[in-house]
C-alpha cells in the first residue's frame, strides 16, 4: 500500500492537471485510478475491462476539465470522477455483449491465483505487504485468513469465535487498523525525529 | 452517507466483506471518492484482503475443519530460528533510525545499544477517537504523527499541550518525507498520568496556519 502524499483537490490542483503537470498528473491517476479499480473489480469480469473503464473516466474527466474546468469545483472533484466514471460503467453494461452487470452476491476474483484482476499490489509492494501481516497477532491472522483465504461463510466464523457479524466487522476493523499502523512504521523508518528531554 | 456516518458503521469494512447492497454501495463510494480519509481507509482495507488472498499471509496455524465444519487448530509447524524472524529487520530499522534521529540532533543516547521502539500512531483528531497511550518501560513514549496535510518544505513547528491548555513542549521540526508519518519520541517524564494531551504540528514559518491537531490520553497508572 503506498502511502500517497495527500493533495488538496483545491483550485490550484485542478489547474495543473489542465495544464498537464507530470506530478500532478500522476497523483491523480493513482489516487482516483485505485478508487476506481476498487469500485469496478465487483462490477465487471476482467481487468482488461476495468483498466479500459478506468483510461475512458481518466479522459473524459480531464477533456471536461480542459473543456470547461469551472463547471467543476475542487470540492466536486471526487464526485465528479465518480459520477463520470458511473456513466462509464453503465455504457458498457448497455454494450451487453462485453459485459453483463453481476449480482450482489458476486464476490471479487479469486486473488489466490495470480491474474490480472488481482490487486492493487505492486509488486514492489508485494514483500512489505508480506512483512506487515506478518507482524500482526495471530487471532488477527488466523481471522483474515478465514475471511479472505478460505473464504469461509462468515456465519460459520462467527460461530467459531462466539461472536455476531457486528462484532465479526469489529475485529476486522481492529486488524486493518493494525494493519494500516504497522505499514506507515515502515514508511516511516527513515523519518524518525525526536523530542530531547527538556 | 456522511464522513461520521461511515465511521460508525465501518463502511469500509462493510465494503470489503460485501455486505452492502448495490444502492450503500453507491453511496458510500460517493463518499470515499470525496473523503481522502475513508478512500485512504477503503485502500488500506483491500490491500489487506489482497494481500491476504494472494496468500502473503504466510506462517498461519494450520486449521481445517472437522466433518462437523468446526475448526481444529493444529500445532504449527517447527518454528524458525529466531534470527528468521520478520520482527528483526524491523527492530534494527527502528534502532537505526533512532540512532540516526539522536545523530542529527547531536544529542547523546541514553543507552550505548541499540533499541526498539513501539510507536502509537495519532490521526488528527477528525479521524477517530482519540488513543490511549499506556507508559511503558524506558523513558521515551514514541507516536507516530499522521499528517493530513502535505508537509511544507522546510520545518514544522509542534506544540504538545495538556487538554487545559497549560504547555508541555514545543519546538521546530524538519518535515518528513511526503507519505511519511512524523515520528516523535517524548519522554514519559513529561506525560502525567490519566492527563489528556492535544498536540499541534504546523508549518513553522507560520505557527498560526493551518494546522493539525492530535489528542491523546495516558492511561492512569495502576
Amino acid at each position: 500500500m503506498s502511502r500517497l502524499a495527500r493533495y488538496a483537490f483545491d483550485r490550484a490542483y485542478i489547474e495543473r492537471l489542465v495544464e498537464n503537470d507530470p506530478e500532478t498528473e500522476q497523483h491523480f491517476a493513482q489516487y482516483f485510478g485505485e478508487l476506481m479499480t476498487l469500485k469496478l473489480r465487483s462490477r465487471l469480469r476482467s481487468a482488461a475491462l476495468v483498466e479500459e473503464a478506468k483510461q475512458e473516466t481518466f479522459t473524459r474527466v480531464l477533456t471536461r476539465l480542459k473543456q470547461k474546468k469551472d463547471s467543476v469545483t475542487p470540492e466536486s472533484l471526487g464526485a465528479f470522477v465518480n459520477a463520470v466514471c458511473n456513466n462509464v460503467l453503465f455504457e458498457m453494461y448497455r454494450a451487453g455483449s462485453r459485459t453483463a452487470q453481476l449480482d450482489e452476491a458476486f464476490d471479487a476474483p479469486d486473488g489466490r491465483q495470480p491474474c490480472g484482476e488481482a490487486t492493487l499490489l505492486a509488486d514492489e509492494e508485494r514483500e512489505r505487504v508480506r512483512e506487515v501481516l506478518a507482524t500482526l497477532p495471530e487471532k488477527d491472522r488466523t481471522i483474515l485468513t478465514w475471511l479472505f483465504f478460505e473464504d469461509r461463510d462468515k456465519d460459520r466464523i462467527c460461530e467459531e469465535l462466539n461472536v455476531d457479524r457486528a462484532y465479526l466487522r469489529v475485529l476486522l476493523h481492529r486488524a486493518k487498523e493494525r494493519f494500516k499502523d504497522a505499514f506507515a512504521m515502515k514508511a516511516a523508518r527513515q523519518t524518525l525525529w525526536i523530542i530531547a528531554a527538556l | 452517507m456522511d464522513h461520521r456516518g461511515a465511521v460508525t458503521t465501518l463502511a469500509s469494512e462493510r465494503y470489503i466483506l460485501g455486505e452492502m447492497t448495490e444502492r450503500e454501495r453507491h453511496l458510500f463510494e460517493e463518499h470515499f471518492f470525496d473523503c481522502p480519509d475513508c478512500a485512504e481507509d477503503v485502500r488500506a482495507a483491500a490491500v489487506l484482503r489482497d494481500g491476504v488472498r494472494a496468500g502473503l499471509i504466510g506462517d498461519v496455524p494450520a486449521m481445517v475443519a472437522t466433518p462437523k465444519g468446526k475448526v481444529l487448530q493444529l500445532e504449527r509447524a517447527a518454528s524458525g530460528k529466531w534470527w528468521q524472524t520478520a520482527a528483526l529487520p524491523w527492530a534494527a530499522a527502528a534502532a537505526l533510525a533512532v540512532a540516526v534521529g539522536y545523530q542529527s540532533f547531536n544529542v547523546a543516547p541514553p543507552t550505548s545499544q541499540p533499541f526498539t521502539v513501539a510507536p502509537v500512531t495519532l490521526r488528527p483528531t477528525s479521524r477517530g477517537q482519540a488513543p490511549v497511550v499506556r507508559k511503558g518501560p524506558g523513558d521515551m513514549i514514541a507516536f507516530a504523527i499522521d499528517l493530513s496535510q502535505p508537509p511544507p518544505q522546510g520545518r514544522l513547528h509542534y506544540d504538545l499541550t495538556r487538554d487545559a491548555g497549560s504547555p508541555v513542549a514545543s519546538g521546530d521540526l524538519a518535515a518528513p518525507m511526503p507519505g511519511t508519518p512524523l515520528l516523535l519520541l517524548v519522554p514519559q517524564k513529561l506525560l502525567a498520568s490519566g492527563v489528556d494531551y492535544v498536540l499541534t504540528v504546523g508549518a513553522a514559518s507560520a505557527p498560526a496556519s493551518a494546522v493539525d491537531i492530535f489528542r491523546f490520553t495516558i492511561d492512569k497508572e495502576r
